[in-house]
Order: structure tokens, then C-alpha cells, then sequence
């Protein structure tokens, strides 16, 4: 093939190199996104087997156990292969801190990765977030909590340059009566558990993200069309076989793909350290993460320009161009209603999987069905939106009163394909926004109720005490009581008692002195001198006080429970939980003190928030690439009908009624099918979350978010045609068109 | 009588080539007019300023008194689509619509219902023998039955002036004849003018009058005063 020839093929005009501009921006955004979510992917990944050690775990010590060997009070009795660990989950202003309190003689041989040395009583390693942030506190709000800091752990052994981690030394003895005290013999090579929900929220974020994307391709790669046949047909004309002008077209794409494949490697190395900023799971990335491989990139870049050079050629060798070009228009086969089977088979797994665990029959591999349920309804969606396209063009060309409701609901009817084709991203894009708003809300579910009458205030720190030891080890004196109230912000302190019924105690039965009962200013208190407070008080719901029917022998109650109040200050909140932690009370290492949100939070761990906003993330994304598809979409589209449009003008059409054409040309599809997506996306989310809890769950009425979600896609799309007719005018200038 | 197309001092340049240089012209109210002319002569400017689709440089066109040339976009598509129609040689109908709808469009354009303007649209498919091919696209249509179709189109809004640019140029000589004899027929009986260009001489033969344009001029047996 003659390189001139293919040289003036392609890139003869000015509008050619426009249109491989077009392509090329394309392919390079399609490739970034594509290169950083595969980062993503992998990333999580290693952040999970990076940070493995801190799952170490082994035998729990047993109390009293003097059999040989045993571990006990003695740091000697660890030997120098074996250490005591403690893991617990501190908190700093609504942050979560892995501590990891430790117990090993000088000379053990145990090693943790990321640490020189392991800390002794009185001494700890702290990650470089959390040494900032003590750095930036006074030490009683947090940095007396753990001692003396020895070193910082490596950044080669933490999930996140925001992990908040700790390593504390501490003696034997004081660890031995913990309940999660465990002997450690190693923290290398720990099995860990990958974070299989947030890869599976990965790769349906990566499909929601990739579509688009694939759709944005495809819409590039044909822009220009109408110009590019007529260039192909005079090739014709002047000899070249058809073989010769798919060659040229399929060269013309490898090429261009190669140069927007390349560009998009390089911008997804350069936008790497924005997209770790990125936070998944409360931690951004380090930029490292999202880094690919050499050889993933490749085969990226590969795969691209295959694609999309084979699928130029074969639109080519379809067109079917002769020497006199395409005389007829090629007319798409009119999509019939099987197209809408797929939509049935996806939700009929999805209703099958709901009924068959809801009727607690057993159903096995429930997570993949879901996922084969929930992608078969994705690509029914798509598959079926050409025929509600085609029914909404029909419904159009009959009952419009108007030539431009009758143009564009007869160009709908004729070419639903790709009428839809063109709306297709953002129908995706909010069918998958509406899915997760919808799952997410269930996690209000479990969310801790606000402030209000009768509630515990969210500012009060409730700070468990252990039931197993000896009561009189731990209750508060007076004297332990007096220093807590005397910290600045602390504006009570509150004991709650249980009863040992002879059969151990009875948490359910939370019981208290009057006045204390009075001091929390939360209702009525009956009078008598020990009064019951129903137990889900303390994550907020409504206190009720009732006389204790039990007892009212205040020598007989075991403390059990202290409430702190503060003025809510996150100061006060955190100067009270440090001194709660250094001694204040005895035997409360095994549960740092929290608030009913603090609780609430280690409930949820915020999974189904991260997944929701993970979610808002993608489809962002997904969305402003499908508006940006719709733009090129319609301006394409307008680009290759311009002589049609210019006739409409010669015949006294207007320019307002153009743009009514190509408005309602873009609209009738999205409300046809935008209608649909929503109402599909809340019943996909419900059938999944009945599906997955066995009806434990269900969804509510998504937060603002959903609805600005919704209205960024109006807007977008609003955009996007605005952005098209506004170059309408100009295209279709009377005296720019040739009418003969 | 007064013309009902004035056309006076016509000048028309794209870049350095003229197009038309200097045009006086006067066209009767019913008259047929061919206008002929080697290619880039200047034959569709000429039509193009005369229609007030393309704005002369200099010169003004009057039609029924109005001046065209001084009209804003506005005011010279709402005067295209009450008093003038247009016919190419191809390519001219939408190509999504059925033959019927493509002839309700300059009629639903005028503001009339859709109901009526199906109505009307029918009746002028029967007038020129395409009954049968209302509900067909332009794709399904031969290029006769296409053109019968655009000229239908063209005067279904009863205009004063149809411009026919080559309208049997892309046709055999039996599908020629018939269209023209079936536009003619139309427009003597509605009265229109027809201001048709053409190459062909025995297509201008049917026409009352023939001009002839080279290098942007008229001959000058066609110049006014001088016919």
C-alpha cells in the first residue's frame, strides 16, 4: 500500500486531523482510567498483604495455667521465641488506631517487620501519622496514652500513609489478665484476608467506569463518518478494493490508538498520586499501590489498538463502500422484544435468589450468583434499551404535533441503536448510582441515633469495665471518681452496675443509683435508691428508668460500666479517654473507652458508607465520561446530517426548531429508559440486600448525594446537547452547504 | 405590470473568484423561467440570492415588493417557507420519514395540525400518481418517485415561487419527462413561478422564458430593458 495515498487518506484535511484528535483524546482517557482502576485493584491487594502482621494471632492465655512452660505474670516465662500481644482498636477524634499493646523480654528473638527493635515497657513505635498527630497535641489528649516513643514503624509495613498505628510495650503481667491476650510466636507471613468486598466493588466499578469508556472509543472512532466515507468512496473510485480502504482504516486507528494508549500510560503514571488520595476503607493509597506493571501496561496498550483497529477495519468492510459511496442509507434492523429477555433472566435470578433465602432453602455460591444476577440485569439494561428507544420514537413520530417531534421520533424509530447507543453511558451510569444509593442506605441502619431528649449524648465516653475480675479491683473510688470530674470538659462521671445473680453477671439488667439516675438529666427517675436503665440507652436509644425489682442494696452491685460526661469538645472527649487508658480506672485495657458513635462505628467498620462513596467515585467518573460521549455522540451525529438540517433551514425552518430536533433526539431515549434505571436500580438493590441478609435487610430512601447524583446527569446531559446545538448554527449555515 | 421577482445589481464573490457580477433581472409573476449556463457560470448563486439563501455582496432582490435582501435569517426562512419552495437534484428528503411525512413537514413548519397536514400531504401524493407510496421511505423510493415526492413537498404549501435546481438531472429520460410534465403541470395550474436551472436544453424548452448566465453575467438578450 502506497504511503502517500494512506497519508492523504487519512489526514488530507483539516477536519481529518480533528477527528484523529478526537480518537487519540479518547483512547488516552479510556486508557488512564482503565490503567488506574487496574491499579486499584491490585493495590488493595497489597495494602492488605502489606499490613498482614498486624492480624498475627495465636493461642490465648489461660489464666492460672501452671503446666510447664505456661505463660505467665513473668516476662521470663515468654522465653525469647514467644511474645504476649494484646490487640485492641483505640480511637483519636472519630479516627481508628490498631493498637497493639506487647509484652517481650530484651532478648526475644520474636521480630516484627517495619520495627528495629521491639518496644519495652514504657516505650512504643508508632506509624508516621499517628506520631504527627501526637506531635501536634498535648500529650494528655493523646500521647500519654502509650509511653515514650522509640521509632517510627516503616512505611513498607502500613496499609496507608494515613495508617494509624501503634505498637506499645508493656509488661507481662499487665497483659496476662486481658481477654484478648494472645501468644505470638511470629508476625511474618500471616494469612491475611483479602478485602474481597471492596475488590468486588472494584471490578463493578471498574464495568460501570469501563463502559463508558468503551463507549466513548467507539463514539470517537466514528466521528467524522459521513466525511471519511465520501474520502473512502473516492479511493474507490480511483482503484482501491475494499480490502485496500479497510487496510487503510484499520492503519489509520492502530495508529492513533497507539499514540492515545501511550499518552494514557503516561497520564496515569502523572495523575497516580492524585488518584491515591482516594480513600477507601477511612485510607488513601500510597501512590505506589496503583502502580502497574510494565507488562500490564503493555498488554493495555496491546489490547487497545487490537481492538480498536480490528473493529475500524470491520465497520469498514460492513459500510460496504463503492466507488459512488453509500447512496442508501444503511437501514438498522428494527430490535424486537427479545431484546428484553436478558433484563427478565437477570432479574429472575436476582427474585430467585431473594425467594429461595427467604424460604431458607439452602443456595450455594450466593455471592457469584448475585454478581451473574446483577450483571446479567446490566447488559440486559443495555440490551433492551434500543427496543424502549424504538417504542419511544414510535409513541413520538405518531402523537408529535410538531415537524420537529416528527423528525426526531422518526429518526428515533429508524435508528434506536444508535439513538441508544448514544445515552447508553449515562442510562448506566445512573442505573448503577441508583444500586448503590439504594444498598447504602442500610447503613443507617445500624448508624447511631443523633442527639435528643432522653438520649445519651453523643459526647459522653462509656468506658466498659472487665466482669471477670474482682470487683473490688476496679470500682471506682471516690477518689478515682473525683480525678476523672476534675479533667477540663468533664462534666460528670456516672457508674452503672450489674448484679451477679449467682450464675454470673446479668448485663441486660443495668442498674444505678438515683441521684447518679438525676445527674444524667435523661427523664423521669422513679424514686427509690437503685433504679434499672434499659441497655439500649447506651447506643441511643430513648433512656427509660424504672425501680430496680432486683435489689436496692448498693453493697451487692458491681460496677460495671462508667460514664463519662464532657461539654463535647473533641479535647475534653480525648483527654478523658487518654487518662481512662494511663489508670485512672483499673481493668479497663480490654475495651477502649468510646462513644455510642464510636460503638456504632466499629459495628459497621463504614463498610457500606466506603462502598457508597466509593460508588459516588466511579459513577462520578462514569458519568462525566458518558456526558462527554453524548456531547461527541451529538455533535457526530449533527456533523454528518448537516446538509439534512441545512435543507430543514432552506425550508424555513428555524434554528430554535433544529434545536428542538436534536434535543428531543437526545431526550426521548433518556427519559424512555432513565425512568427504568432508576426503578431497575432500587429493585436490583433490594433483591440483592433481601438476598444477602435473608430479609434482615432492606433499603430505605437514598441521601442527597442520590439526588445530586441524579441532577449532575441532567445537567450533564442538559450540557452535553446545549454544547452540541451550540455549534448548529454554524453548521448549518446556508451558505456553507452545497444544495444540488 | 410589476415583476415579482426583482433582482438588481447582483454582485457575489467566494475569496477571489466572482460569482455573479452585476445582475438585473425582472421575473413575472406565473412565469416559467429556465436558466441555463456552463458549470460555475454562476446559475445557483444566482437562484441562492434570488431565494435569499445566500446574501449577494451588493445588489438587492425584491420579491412581491418585499426586499429579501434586507431581511434578518429570521424573517427569510419564515419568507422561504410561506413563499417559496425548493427542489434539488437529490438527496433532498429527510431520509428517516416516510414519503407522506416528509411533505407534512413544511406544512406542520406553517403551524397547521398534524391530522390536516397528513390530509394535505395525501392529496398531493394522488395529484402527482404516488398514492401507493405514502408510507415508504426515500430509500425504498425510485429517483423519479423520489423527485415527485420533494416536488410535492415543495408546493404543498402553495408558494409563489418554486426554485428547481437540475431537478431531472439525475434522472433517465423517461423518468425526466415525466417529472417535469408533472411539476409543469402543477405549477401553471397553481399559478406559480418556477425559476428552474438546467442543463438540458429540452428541459428548458417547457420553460416561457430562457436565460443564460456565463462568467456571473446574464447575455445580453436576457438583461433587463433589452428582452
Amino acid at each position: 500500500m502506497n504511503a502517500s495515498v494512506v497519508r492523504l487518506a487519512v489526514i488530507g484535511s483539516r477536519g481529518a486531523w480533528g477527528r484523529l484528535l478526537g480518537i487519540t483524546a479518547g483512547v488516552a482517557v479510556g486508557v488512564t482510567l482503565a490503567l488506574l482502576l487496574g491499579g486499584a485493584y491490585q493495590g488493595l491487594d497489597a495494602r492488605d498483604e502489606r499490613s498482614s502482621w498486624m492480624n498475627a494471632s495465636g493461642e490465648y492465655v489461660v489464666g492460672g495455667d501452671t503446666r510447664a512452660g505456661a505463660v505467665t505474670a513473668d516476662m521470663a516465662s515468654l522465653g525469647e521465641d514467644r511474645v504476649l500481644l494484646a490487640p485492641t482498636t483505640d480511637r483519636h477524634d472519630g479516627a481508628r488506631i490498631v493498637r497493639l499493646d506487647l509484652a517481650a523480654p530484651i532478648t526475644s528473638s520474636v521480630t516484627i517487620p517495619g520495627i528495629a527493635h521491639l518496644p519495652q515497657p514504657g516505650q512504643y513505635y508508632a506509624s508516621p501519622a499517628l506520631i504527627d498527630r501526637i506531635a501536634q497535641l498535648p500529650a494528655d489528649e493523646l500521647g500519654d496514652r502509650f509511653g515514650t516513643l522509640a521509632g517510627s514503624i516503616s512505611d513498607s509495613v502500613l496499609a496507608s500513609p494515613d495508617s494509624l498505628v501503634v505498637v506499645v510495650g508493656a509488661d507481662a503481667s499487665a497483659l496476662i489478665e486481658r481477654s484478648a491476650a494472645q501468644i505470638v510466636t511470629s508476625f511474618t507471613d500471616v494469612a491475611y484476608r483479602p478485602s474481597t468486598n471492596y475488590q468486588t466493588v472494584a471490578i463493578v466499578g471498574a464495568i460501570a467506569v469501563l463502559f463508558p469508556v468503551l463507549l466513548l472509543v467507539s463514539i470517537v472512532t466514528g466521528l467524522g463518518a459521513s466525511a471519511r466515507r465520501e474520502r473512502f468512496a473516492t479511493l474507490r473510485l480511483i482503484g482501491a478494493t475494499p480490502r485496500t480502504v479497510a487496510a487503510i482504516a484499520t492503519l489509520e486507528t492502530a495508529a492513533t490508538s497507539l499514540v492515545g494508549a501511550l499518552i494514557g500510560v503516561v497520564l496515569a503514571a502523572l495523575l497516580r498520586p492524585v488518584a491515591a488520595l482516594v480513600s477507601v476503607d477511612d485510607e488513601v493509597f500510597f501512590p505506589s499501590d496503583l502502580a502497574v506493571t510494565p507488562f500490564t501496561a503493555a498488554v493495555v496498550v496491546a489490547l487497545t489498538v487490537a481492538t480498536s483497529a480490528v473493529t475500524a477495519g470491520w465497520r469498514i468492510r460492513r459500510a460496504d463502500i463503492g466507488p459512488l459511496g453509500q447512496t442508501k442509507q444503511r437501514q438498522e434492523k428494527t430490535p424486537s422484544p427479545l431484546r428484553l429477555l436478558p433484563l427478565a433472566g437477570g432479574l429472575g435470578i436476582l427474585t430467585a435468589i431473594t425467594v429461595a433465602t427467604l424460604a431458607e432453602l439452602p443456595v450455594p455460591h450466593l455471592g457469584t450468583l448475585i454478581i451473574i444476577g446483577f450483571t446479567t440485569t446490566t447488559v440486559g439494561l443495555l440490551m433492551a434499551g434500543p427496543y424502549l428507544t424504538l417504542f419511544a420514537g414510535r409513541i413520538m413520530a405518531r402523537r408529535s404535533r410538531t415537524a420537529a417531534g416528527v423528525i426526531a421520533g422518526n429518526r428515533i424509530r429508524r435508528t434506536p441503536v444508535a439513538t441508544f447507543r448514544s445515552v447508553s453511558g449515562l442510562v448506566v451510569a445512573v442505573f448503577m448510582v441508583s444500586v448503590f444509593a439504594a444498598a447504602a442506605t442500610t447503613a443507617d441502619v445500624g448508624a447511631a441515633p443523633g442527639d435528643g431528649p432522653g438520649r445519651l449524648p453523643i459526647s459522653t465516653l462509656i468506658q466498659y469495665l472487665d466482669p471477670t475480675l474482682d470487683a473490688v479491683d476496679f470500682a471506682p473510688t471516690e477518689e478515682v471518681r473525683a480525678r476523672l470530674a476534675a479533667i477540663s470538659g468533664v462534666t460528670h462521671v456516672t457508674t452503672i452496675f450489674t448484679i451477679d445473680s449467682g450464675n454470673g453477671f446479668d448485663t441486660s439488667q443495668l442498674l444505678m443509683l438515683a441521684d447518679s439516675a438525676n445527674d444524667l438529666s435523661l427523664g423521669p427517675v422513679p424514686p427509690a435508691a437503685v433504679v434499672s436503665i434499659n441497655s439500649d440507652a447506651l447506643s441511643g436509644a430513648t433512656a427509660v428508668f424504672t425501680p430496680s425489682a432486683e435489689t436496692t442494696d448498693v453493697a451487692a452491685l458491681t460496677p460495671s460500666i462508667v460514664l463519662i460526661g464532657t461539654d463535647g469538645s473533641t479535647a475534653a472527649i480525648e483527654r478523658a479517654r487518654t487518662a481512662l487508658q494511663t489508670g485512672a480506672i483499673a481493668g479497663t485495657g480490654w475495651l477502649p473507652a468510646g462513644t455510642r458513635t464510636d460503638h456504632a462505628d466499629d459495628r459497621l467498620q463504614s463498610m457500606a458508607a466506603s462502598f457508597a462513596t466509593l460508588a459516588y467515585l466511579g459513577i462520578g467518573v462514569a458519568t462525566l465520561i458518558a456526558g462527554l460521549s453524548l456531547a461527541i455522540a451529538t455533535i457526530s451525529a449533527m456533523i454528518d446530517r448537516r446538509r439534512m438540517l441545512a435543507l430543514l433551514r432552506l425550508h424555513g425552518m428555524n434554528l430554535a426548531g433544529l434545536r428542538r430536533i436534536i434535543t428531543l433526539e437526545a431526550a426521548a431515549p433518556l427519559l424512555a429508559v432513565m425512568a427504568l434505571s432508576i426503578g431497575l436500580g432500587f429493585l436490583v438493590a433490594e433483591l440483592i440486600l433481601v438476598g444477602l441478609t435473608g430479609g434482615g435487610r432492606s433499603v430505605g430512601w437514598p441521601d442527597a448525594r442520590y439526588i445530586g447524583a441524579l441532577t449532575a446527569s441532567a445537567v450533564l446531559a442538559l450540557t452535553a446537547v446545549a454544547a452540541a446545538v451550540s455549534r448548529l448554527g454554524k453548521n448549518t449555515d446556508l451558505a456553507a452547504i452545497r444544495y444540488e | 405590470m410589476t415583476a415579482l421577482i426583482q433582482a438588481r445589481g447582483l454582485r457575489k464573490s467566494f475569496g477571489a473568484t466572482d460569482a455573479l457580477r452585476g445582475i438585473d433581472l425582472d421575473i413575472q409573476r406565473g412565469e416559467v423561467v429556465a436558466v441555463m449556463g456552463p458549470s460555475g457560470s454562476g446559475k445557483s448563486t444566482l437562484l441562492h440570492c434570488l431565494a435569499g439563501v445566500v446574501l449577494p455582496d451588493s445588489g438587492t432582490v425584491s420579491v412581491g415588493g418585499i426586499l429579501v435582501t434586507a431581511l434578518t435569517e429570521a424573517r427569510r426562512s419564515a419568507l422561504r417557507l410561506t413563499e417559496f419552495g425548493f427542489v434539488f437534484q437529490f438527496g433532498q428528503l429527510l431520509p428517516d420519514l416516510t414519503a407522506v411525512d416528509n411533505i407534512t413537514i413544511p406544512l406542520l413548519l406553517a403551524g397547521m395540525k398534524r391530522r390536516q397536514a397528513l390530509t394535505a400531504a395525501h392529496e398531493a401524493l394522488g395529484r402527482l400518481g404516488l398514492a401507493g407510496a405514502a408510507d415508504q421511505l426515500p430509500g425504498e423510493l425510485s429517483g423519479g418517485e423520489a423527485q415527485r415526492v420533494a416536488i410535492a413537498r415543495a408546493l404543498v404549501t402553495q408558494p409563489s415561487v418554486l426554485f428547481a435546481d437540475e431537478p431531472t438531472g439525475s434522472l433517465d429520460s423517461l423518468a425526466a419527462e415525466n417529472v417535469l410534465t408533472a411539476m409543469l403541470e402543477l405549477v401553471r395550474e397553481a399559478g406559480t413561478t418556477l425559476v428552474m436551472i438546467t442543463h438540458d436544453p429540452r428541459t428548458a424548452a417547457y420553460a416561457d422564458r430562457e436565460i443564460i448566465v456565463r462568467d456571473g453575467q446574464l447575455a445580453a438578450a436576457d438583461r433587463v430593458g433589452i428582452q
